[in-house]
């Protein structure tokens, strides 16, 4: 029968797996910011301020959300 | 003689974005005959942007489905899920990192998405073609050729939803070494073929 609750070792390799998971995303916002910014180097748009705010968020949020598992889990 | 009537100032002005009989061009736009306003990485000085395409706005809308599906997932999917699949009880703070999480990897498709769209582009000017792809997040290409290159251009359209929103392929095929192109479900495929063979007729008597 499974126990109501998870087992302290599987909530450990659990909380491993969501921080690889979610460095492993942080790494993917910053390859968008980089990407963003050389791809709005290439064509000169009045949206490119926009995208490149957006995108730093992005990775800003990624980041913060890393620390807070780092916290919470 | 007294003037009866005198054009307001202000309306002699012309915003930056709209001169020259050219049009100025939203910043989603898909389709911009003449625009003004607008550079790109390797322009030159005397080079001027004839025609400037993206894809059909319309190729947005499965992405744009998917990501409102994703975006209610958590509120109607999970809570279904969690008792249908998961007997055991996570902790609150595993359920908050999740959800959490979903909605940040939500956001990043869609952007993702959003950019693959954006700055894939195909630009005309009056002495070359320019076709900028980015294909995913880690591939950008660029290809040019020159007008007076150009050998054979034409365009396909085909199915419900390129007949119904007026879009479709122009395949544009080269001299020599020089890759052929393939601008890929362009607005008003007709009129493309047009300003490029314009063009083209244009820069062979130019001889640039």
């Amino acid at each position: 029968m499974i126990s109501p609750e998870f087992p302290t070792v599987a909530l450990f390799g659990l909380k491993i797996l969501i921080l690889v998971g979610i460095g492993v995303y942080a790494i993917f916002a910053l390859v968008m910011v980089q990407q963003t910014r050389l791809m709005a180097n290439v064509l000169e748009d009045p949206l490119e301020a926009v995208l490149k705010i957006i995108s730093v968020s992005h990775l800003v949020a990624a980041v913060l959300l890393f620390l807070l598992a780092l916290i919470l889990l | 003689m007294p003037v009866l009537f005198e054009i307001p100032k202000n309306r002699l002005k012309h915003s930056p974005r709209r001169s020259a009989g050219g049009k100025g061009m939203g910043p989603l736009a898909a389709f911009a005959v003449n625009p003004t306003g607008l550079r790109f990485e390797t322009q030159q000085d005397d080079e001027t942007v004839l025609l400037f395409l993206r894809q059909h706005f319309v190729l947005n809308v499965p992405w744009i489905i998917l990501t409102i599906f994703l975006l209610f997932a958590p509120v109607i999917l999970f809570p279904l899920l969690g008792r249908a699949m998961l007997p055991v009880a996570f902790p609150g703070g595993y359920i908050v990192i999740a959800v959490l999480g979903w909605y940040l990897v939500t956001f990043g498709f869609a952007f993702a998405s959003f950019l693959k769209w954006f700055f894939n582009i195909y630009i005309v000017t009056n002495e070359r073609i320019v076709d900028i792809d980015f294909l995913h997040l880690l591939y950008k290409q660029f290809s040019e050729a020159r007008l007076i290159n150009i050998q054979d251009i034409s365009y396909k359209t085909g199915g419900i939803i390129e007949t119904m929103f007026n879009f479709g392929h122009v395949l544009i095929q080269t001299a020599g070494t020089a890759p052929n192109f393939d601008f890929d479900s362009v607005p008003n495929p007709q009129q493309v073929v047009k300003i490029i063979s314009e063009a083209g007729e244009a820069a062979k008597k130019r001889g640039v």
